[in-house]
């Protein structure tokens, strides 16, 4: 969101100056005019492209979710009927519920991890470009193809299992999917192995903008590690950890394909995610009114979310 | 000075996210949309896209399915579209009969294309909204699932068929109800393919066992495979068709052999499915996991895994339909593998599922129909519907029709040669939509791992029923 934000303010700098002239003051409407036109010129093509692409069709299907549209053929207008379904609960509740669970799991764990990792790497240790090359790689991969890989290690006489018995710990195998009690950690490690590589890198970059000299200095004025981290370096990288923390929040809520590989939302719904239900009501059973209704739903949680850790972040960062 | 009246404005009329754009933006000059006569504009132009493309969204499957039907002479390309065939061979069934046809009609080129099996359904119904399907493609027969013609045909995007003799022909009588949809046709089967047990024969033979009769008698048959460190079921628990085809061959027994108007009678709400005898069925799954029947981690269990547990001998059967073991056939050369019934309570209460549940429709919106119902009045015809199961291992539509035994499936004999009182419909078939199957299937999986019992299985079922179409 901030990187959007920043990037609109850089657009206005760019453009909309003209050079002054020496015309007289009452003459100031028809410049502001003339300055107000010429932008709209230079970003009518690509607000066009933004409003049809983007958020026409999202503004249709918000619109669908008043309806009971199957998909095909006629449909009727049914008014708040599709969002009194989802209140009333039921399966809807458990996967509100999952959702959340992954999200701020996902969200804590990236970020904690990531952040250790940037530390680690940021200096001194002689291989780290190697290291952090590594651990990026799986960002760059495919997210269904690797969660058909982890659903393979997870088999029940997968390499996982394997291994465990192997080194004689038979007690721990576990049908690491199949079974409610391990599918939502077994997912929230999928997500985390193929996501901690870009919070790394992050939060690497901030940490590139912190001098050495601070932490010196700190340091000979007796601060201890801990306190070096907390109000010399934590402070320097706030932009950093707006940023990471925002963008892994709503992947972290929004995460479909490592889940429908992984499982389909099973075992019995126990890993079932808002994402999860809206695409199998709306294609597998083809309710797409009611799932047009979910995923309104879930954009409306994603933003009260988002904006609700924004506003904690600042508050936060400003005391 | 100019800046700071266009800075001023904007602290009076931004809508805020929070205030801390004020202190990123400081200085900033453009105002955007931030002027009303720009906002206005944007929400005319939101609005004016919105209604046009949701009034052409509805817009959907007009169609001239009531023009004349012309025969064509020149050169003419269409295009078929069928589920990606994996039962690898020769490929794709239909590409032998595509030869045999452009040898007869050397005017007539039919293009084959293939999607993946999950996907086929969905495919067709965005491409049959666009307008761009193809002329004819594979459906399945009622309305359960997202591949059934039923709601394409309420939606009118596939061409009537009640007035070609021989498509009337092609349906068995004892199919009729699938169908028929208000006395019109709108598709045609393709092939039947009978709902069984894949066995591994060389598994029983070895442990010196029987084919069972009764579930009680398989029942122990399971504890004394799973004596020698197998399992006599490998199931997919993650895969709801495989867990609810299951399903259906137990439903075939303990609740089609006493009532086999059953789901008419659901369908006139005069039954549920929380009171009657599917209750049974989900208890006897129960009882199979009990006893061990299901192999280690079948609650996680993927449907990749189950033919190689049958074919390595790990497991002694799997739940699939019939022409799944002509592919296993090929695959190992000396295994011996069969199809069997799944027995009932008692011997005689055995039946078979067995409906023509594959089908191919025409699409309403076609170019050339007339080519295109050449084409699919050929593939009606017995001869060449035999060739067609020959290719994919299925039971041919004129055994249904003639009450002949199909030679690939000998097993099958007492069933096909009493089809009256021996075959059932498939259910699922006549359910209303597809969320009744997809709850029964994930509800097994429930009962695999405990979280679920018969009782909550079978009210979401009767919640999913009663939505409707």
């Amino acid at each position: 969101m901030t990187a959007q934000l920043e990037q609109k303010a850089e657009g206005a700098r760019v453009t909309g100056r003209q050079p002054r002239s020496s015309k007289q003051n009452s003459r100031k409407g028809d410049r502001n005019t003339e300055r107000r036109f010429a932008t709209w010129w230079w970003f009518t093509p690509a607000l066009l492209a933004l409003v049809l692409i983007h958020y026409a069709p999202s503004a249709i299907g918000g619109f669908f979710a008043f309806t009971n549209w199957k998909g095909l053929g006629k449909w009727k207008f049914v008014g708040w009927e599709n969002f009194a379904a989802i209140a009333d609960g039921g399966p809807t509740t458990t996967a509100l519920i999952n959702t959340f669970i992954i999200g701020i799991s996902f969200v804590v764990l990236t970020n904690v991890l990531g952040l250790l990792l940037a530390l680690g790497l940021n200096r001194t240790v002689k291989s780290r470009n190697v290291i952090r090359t590594l651990i990026f790689a799986p960002v760059v991969l495919s997210s269904l193809a690797t969660s058909y890989i982890w659903k393979f290690i997870f088999e029940q006489d997968g390499p996982l299992n394997e291994f465990l018995r192997s080194i004689g710990l038979e007690s721990l195998q576990r049908t690491w999917l199949g079974d409610p009690s391990t599918v939502l950690p077994a997912i929230i490690i999928v997500m985390v192995w193929q996501n901690v590589g870009l919070v790394m890198v992050m939060y690497l970059a901030g940490l590139a903008t912190v001098s050495p000299e601070l932490e010196e200095a700190a340091s000979l004025d007796g601060a201890s590690l801990w306190q070096r981290f907390n109000y010399v370096v934590l402070p320097a990288i706030m932009p950093s950890v707006v940023i990471a923390m925002t963008l892994m929040l709503i992947n972290g809520l929004r995460v479909f394909d490592q889940i429908q590989a992984l499982t389909g939302g099973g075992p019995y719904g126990a890993s079932e995610t808002l994402a999860v239900t809206i695409y199998k009501e709306t294609f597998v059973m083809g309710r797409f009114g009611f799932g047009a209704a979910l995923a309104l739903v879930m954009s409306v949680i994603i933003i009260i979310l988002t904006v609700a850790q924004r506003l904690l972040l600042r508050t936060s960062s400003k005391g | 000075m100019i800046q700071e009246t266009q800075t001023d404005a904007r602290l009076e009329s931004t809508d805020h996210f929070g205030g801390q754009d004020n202190d990123v933006m400081k200085g900033h000059i453009m105002k955007k949309a931030s002027s009303n006569a720009g906002r206005r504009f944007l929400s005319v132009a939101a609005l004016a896209s919105v209604t046009a493309l949701a009034l052409s969204a509805c817009g959907g499957g007009d169609t001239n399915s009531s023009a004349p039907i012309a025969e064509e002479t020149g050169p003419v390309e269409i295009t078929l579209a069928t589920p990606a065939f994996t039962g690898g061979g020769a490929g794709n069934p239909y590409l032998t009969l595509i030869d045999a046809f452009k040898a007869k009609n050397p005017n007539i080129t039919v293009k084959l294309v293939e999607s993946p099996n999950d996907q086929h359904g969905q495919t067709m119904r965005t491409q049959l909204q666009a307008g761009n399907a193809p002329d004819i493609f594979y459906v399945t027969a009622g309305r359960g699932n997202n591949q059934s013609f039923a709601s394409l045909a309420e939606a009118g995007y596939l061409q009537d068929l009640t007035d070609q003799k021989w498509a009337a022909d092609a349906i068995p009588a004892s199919a009729k109800n699938l169908y028929y949809d208000e006395d019109k046709v709108f598709a045609v089967p393709a092939d039947l393919a009978p709902i069984t047990m894949l066995q591994n024969t060389g598994v029983l033979k070895q442990l010196g066992l029987q084919e069972p009769s009764t579930l009680d008698e398989l029942i122990t048959q399971c504890k004394t495979v799973r004596a020698a460190g197998k399992s006599y079921f490998a199931v997919a628990g993650t895969s709801g068709a495989n867990t609810g085809l299951q399903a259906m061959q137990l439903a075939a027994s303990l609740v089609y052999a006493k009532d086999p108007q059953w789901d008419a009678k659901r369908a006139k709400k005069e039954t549920t499915f929380a009171d009657s005898d599917w209750k049974k069925v989900l208890e006897q799954i129960v009882k199979f996991k009990d006893a061990g029947c299901y192999q280690d981690g079948a609650a996680g269990a993927g449907f990749d895994q189950l033919f190689p547990s049958v074919a390595q001998g790990k497991v002694a059967a799997a739940f699939a339909p019939a022409g799944a073991v002509a592919a296993l056939r090929a695959q190992v050369k000396d295994g011996s593998f069969d199809v069997a019934v799944l027995p009932g309570e008692k011997a005689e209460d055995s039946r078979l599922i067995a409906s023509p549940g594959n089908a191919l429709a025409v699409n309403a919106a076609g170019k050339h129909k007339g080519s295109t119902l050449k084409f699919l009045e050929f593939l009606a015809q017995p001869a060449n519907q035999d060739a067609l199961a020959k290719a994919n291992g299925n039971v041919s539509v004129t055994s249904a029709i003639s009450s002949t035994v199909p030679e690939q499936f000998p097993l099958l004999e007492p069933y096909f040669s009493e089809p009256e009182k021996k075959i059932v419909s498939q259910p699922n078939y006549l359910w209303p939509n597809s969320g009744v199957y997809d709850s029964l299937g994930t509800g097994i999986q429930g009962l695999l791992t405990g979280q679920a019992t018969p009782d909550q299985v079978l009210k979401t079922m009767d919640e999913q029923y009663d939505r409707g179409a």
